[in-house]
């Protein structure tokens, strides 16, 4: 359709507003029946004109097929009698009949908005941009408009989706929260195209973001090879510029021999290792995962706490009658003392059964090349290499990939840590905004009964608090339901991509009404519907890829 | 399309009609929405009944030689000729009684409808509707209605005419209601009303060489003017007997229940009339009654005997008439011998159906009129 078509198409009416008796309209709700030949879609924007002059913005949910047909009984008779090859000499009267949900009211003469119902009759069109903008309230934008994709019309209206700053990054709303099937619903390249648009439109925001899958999030500093003139098109409608990130820092797991233990890695990096002086305080995360039942780990860890001094934790023992001390540095020294020393300092006894379990925990935790016993110059403590790395227009890219999912938590949780760390020491005002983009959030902070764990608490913590720190946790999983509550009930965006009807009847959904819930579960790959706090109902919205190197697999 | 086709324009002209009224007293129905006029028998089989009268209703073959009285039209092959399908629809309600001194009639408004819709291809498309709404009276001679309130309600409708309105006030034919009961009278005119509608509206058609079809049987004399047209009637009047060419007259049902499915009947004329007609079978299944998923068509004829041509185009006419079986209409009542572009007219006159609340309303406003001044002058 041309362009000169399809403004000819916006000012056409495509049907008129139907009130029958059965079905009348109501404040939340209209029906209109649709002009013959006129493609209509689930999450069309349409206008319809409302008695006063001013115009009601809804957004189609549900279509349905009318024909004067009584049963399915009169169709089979109809079809000599169940004849599936008889043709009918005429067809049927039908009609098609969309219901549209009301977004809202639009009038240019300052009266506040009108929401009685529509009558029948009332003339319908598609919605043009100055419609669909101010049924997504862009007038009462109270941040900066961030581009988050853009709203394709039936008639091949294209119009972007802005989002309200304010509500994404905070202060009146933060965090987004991306959900779908693996591969089908493009939940990181969703979540990182709008990264993007962050990083364009405003210039006081740091990212930190951690790659889970391969070397997918290790070269966005590089130039893109994979758009397709769509792609170059739609940034040019959302008027983003086609640039990969700057000021990257990427931050990859020493591996054996010092190099780096990632899939195709960048070309300037640094190595990330952890000594035991470096998690002496953070050693509840790295036993995040291990049961304790008895607090047995807690006491065990509390202790070395509270006797680290100066790069060193001491033990004292006694042997016969001589009070004696050990001294631990490394994660080896800690891995060869003796199970009565330890059961004797931290338990007061001397066959205490918890030091062996510590001892193999440990062993196993620390077991990746990443745990050292000394840092070389070159390798640098993670927590405190990303949060120097907090700074406006800094992205820091923490590759986790091949370090074993048991240390996941560890490696996540000291980062966040030392984050909240420094909001603790800082005014937040000083800081930029922050964005963290965590992928398999489940497994961080997993819902269920049991109490969170430290990992899982931090993350709360900043699903939280974020809004008024500034800090925004955008998360990505396969299911919803299987993230903490406090975290997916904290986020002012949900992004929902193709999604299976099992998931969509779980809890986090609730908001979303049947028929959104359909059109789910049939969105191709590249779309996505939003669920934005400040909405009055989801919408349907397509982007482009990221405009970074993505290394193909 | 008529001028105040508006509630609010209507409702104006209805006082008028009140201000006629004035001199009487008017007794509104009991119901808050007027009661429709009860339908006494089929009147399409009625209309038809009026064919045979009694002793004359034996209808001759003009096709002696047709094996067994009937002819398989499956497999003819035809061009498409039936593109109109006009039908007429009446409603009447009862809004009160009209008492003047000693004299007192009841006042019925019928909504006269006429549609027409037209096949394109395989779509059906609304092509016209005509409505009245008419106010039925006595006429003057019959004593029932005074001279002065007469002539107002004459120069009243004149006025209606003049406007172009939906609105008309008629007069029951000079001792009408003699024979019968005046309400039925009047329904009756009500029914002459709608015939004179529907011709109004065929003879208005532009259609070239296009066949119209209408609903029920075309005997009356000025539907049988009408070019490429042929009646369609669903109910059918069960007095006829048929010589099928051996001297045996045969009873409608016996004759009848031979034709099956996708087959006609011989073709029958009665002597010295100009209408031909015969029968076919839509449906034979689901079991039903034998006359059942039959319809009979009029079809004027002016010979007395069927040329090769005319049987030609009388077996083109039964197989696209068959053709027409689908969709179906089921659940509606007569729904096997209902074909659908007739049963869309009948939903397109229903969807215009003035609201039954509206009704009652005007009968208000005639009470609040008539009674109301009779009311003041007291």
């Amino acid at each position: 359709m041309t362009e000169h078509e399809r403004n000819q198409e916006e000012y056409t009416p495509i049907g008129k507003t139907s009130s029958p008796f059965r079905e009348p309209n109501t404040t939340n709700t209209f029906y209109f029946w649709v002009r013959q030949g006129i493609r209509v879609n689930p999450f069309d924007f349409i206008v319809a004109e409302q008695t006063d002059g001013s115009r009601t913005i809804g957004i189609v949910d549900e279509i349905f097929a009318y024909t004067d047909s009584d049963s399915h009984l009169t169709n089979y008779i109809g079809s000599e009698l169940g004849q599936p090859t008889a043709e009918p000499y005429i067809e049927r009267a039908s009609a098609m009949v969309a219901r549209a949900q009301v977004l809202r009211n639009m009038r240019d003469d300052g009266i506040e908005e009108l929401y009685m119902p529509l009558p029948a009759e009332r003339r319908v069109y598609f919605a043009d941009e100055n419609a669909i903008r101010s049924a997504l309230g862009y007038d009462q934008i109270l941040g900066t408009p961030i581009p988050a994709g853009l709203i394709t019309q039936s008639n091949g209206a294209t119009i972007p989706v802005f989002l309200d700053s304010d509500y994404i990054v905070g202060p009146e709303g933060a965090h987004a929260n991306v959900t779908g099937i693996s591969g089908l619903a493009t939940k990181t390249s969703y979540l990182m195209f709008l990264i993007h648009s962050i990083y364009q439109r405003l210039e006081n925001v740091a990212v930190i973001i951690f790659n889970v899958k391969h070397s997918d999030l290790l070269h966005i500093d590089e130039e893109p090879d994979d758009l397709t003139e769509q792609d170059r098109r739609m940034y040019h409608e959302l008027d983003l510029e086609i640039r990969p990130f700057e000021n990257v820092s990427y931050f990859l797991p020493r591996g054996q021999e010092g190099q780096p233990d990632s899939d195709e890695p960048p070309q300037n990096y640094q190595l990330y290792a952890y000594s035991l002086a470096d998690c002496y305080d953070k050693l509840d995360l790295l036993f995040s995962e291990v049961p304790d039942p008895y607090h047995t780990m807690d006491a065990f860890i509390a202790h070395i706490q509270r006797y680290w001094d100066r790069g060193r934790v001491t033990f004292e023992y006694r042997e016969g009658n001589q009070r004696r001390t050990a001294t631990v540095a490394t994660w080896n020294q800690l891995l060869n003392i003796p199970d009565t020393v330890i059961a004797q300092a931290v338990y007061g006894s001397r066959t205490h059964p918890t030091p062996p379990r510590i001892k193999r925990e440990l062993r196993r935790l620390t077991s990746h090349s990443t745990f050292v016993d000394r840092r070389s110059s070159n390798e640098v403590y993670l927590g405190e290499a990303v949060r120097q790395n907090i700074q406006p227009t800094h992205i820091s890219v923490v590759d986790i990939w091949r370090v074993h999912s048991r240390n996941w938590p560890f490696i996540i949780g000291d980062v966040m840590r030392n984050v909240e760390e420094m909001y603790r020491e800082r005014d937040p005002s000083e800081l930029p905004h922050l964005i963290i983009f965590m992928d398999e959030l489940n497994t961080f902070a997993p819902a269920g009964e049991r109490e969170p764990n430290p990992v899982t608490e931090q993350i709360i913590e900043i699903a939280r608090k974020g809004r008024a720190r500034r800090t925004a946790l955008f998360g990505a999983q396969q299911f919803k339901s299987e993230v903490h509550k406090q975290v997916w009930g904290n986020c002012t965006l949900h992004i929902i991509g193709r999604t299976g009807s099992a998931e969509l009847r779980t809890v986090p959904y609730g908001e979303l009404d049947e028929r959104t819930k359909n059109s789910i579960l049939n969105l191709r790959q590249g779309e996505m519907v939003l669920s934005f706090r400040v909405w009055r109902y989801p919408i349907r919205v397509t982007f482009p890829k990221p405009p970074y190197r993505r290394p193909s697999r | 399309m008529p001028a105040f086709s508006g509630y609010q324009e209507q409702i104006e002209e209805i006082r008028k009609l009140g201000e006629c009224l004035i001199d009487g007293e008017f007794i509104e129905s009991p119901f808050d929405v007027p009661i429709e006029e009860e339908r006494r028998g089929d009147p399409d089989q009625r209309d038809d009944d009026q064919n045979f009268p009694t002793g004359e209703n034996l209808c001759i073959s003009l096709e002696p030689d047709l094996v067994n009285g009937k002819k398989d039209v499956r497999s003819i092959k035809y061009i498409p000729r039936l593109i109109y399908f006009l039908d007429g629809s009446l409603r009447t309600k009862y809004l009160g009684e009209y008492i003047e001194g000693d004299r007192s009639f009841p006042i019925l408004a019928s909504e006269v409808s006429c549609a027409v819709v037209k096949k394109n291809n395989r779509l059906l498309e609304p092509h016209r509707i005509e409505k009245r709404l008419a106010f039925i009276f006595p006429h003057k001679d019959t004593g029932l209605i005074p001279d002065t309130t007469y002539e107002k309600l004459e120069e009243l409708d004149k006025l209606w005419r003049e406007k172009n309105t939906l609105l008309r006030i008629e007069f029951l034919k000079r001792g009408a209601q003699e024979i019968r009961d005046v309400r039925y009278s009047m329904q009756g005119k009500a029914r002459d009303i709608m015939h004179s509608l529907e011709h109004e509206v065929a003879q208005g058609l532009v259609r070239g060489d296009d066949w119209l079809v209408m609903d029920g049987a075309i005997r009356k004399e000025e539907f049988l003017k009408l070019e490429n047209t042929i009646g369609l009637a669903k109910s059918f009047s069960r007095k006829p007997t048929f010589d099928l060419g051996d001297g045996r007259p045969l009873m409608i049902t016996s004759y009848l229940s031979r034709v099956r499915d996708g087959e006609r009947s011989a073709v029958f004329k009665k002597e010295h009339e100009k209408v031909a007609f015969w029968y076919v079978r839509l449906r034979t299944y689901p079991p039903m009654e034998p006359l059942g998923g039959l319809v009979k068509v009029d079809f004027r004829l002016d010979e007395d005997e069927l040329s090769d041509d005319m049987i030609n185009l009388i077996d083109e006419i039964s197989v696209e008439i068959y053709a027409f079986r689908s969709p179906s209409v089921y659940p509606h009542p007569r729904w096997p011998s209902f074909i659908y572009p007739i049963r869309l007219t009948e939903e397109i006159m229903k969807s215009s159906y003035i609201n039954k609340e509206i009704m009652g309303y005007y009968g208000r406003e005639l009470k609040r009129i008539i009674g109301g001044s009779k009311n003041d002058r007291t």
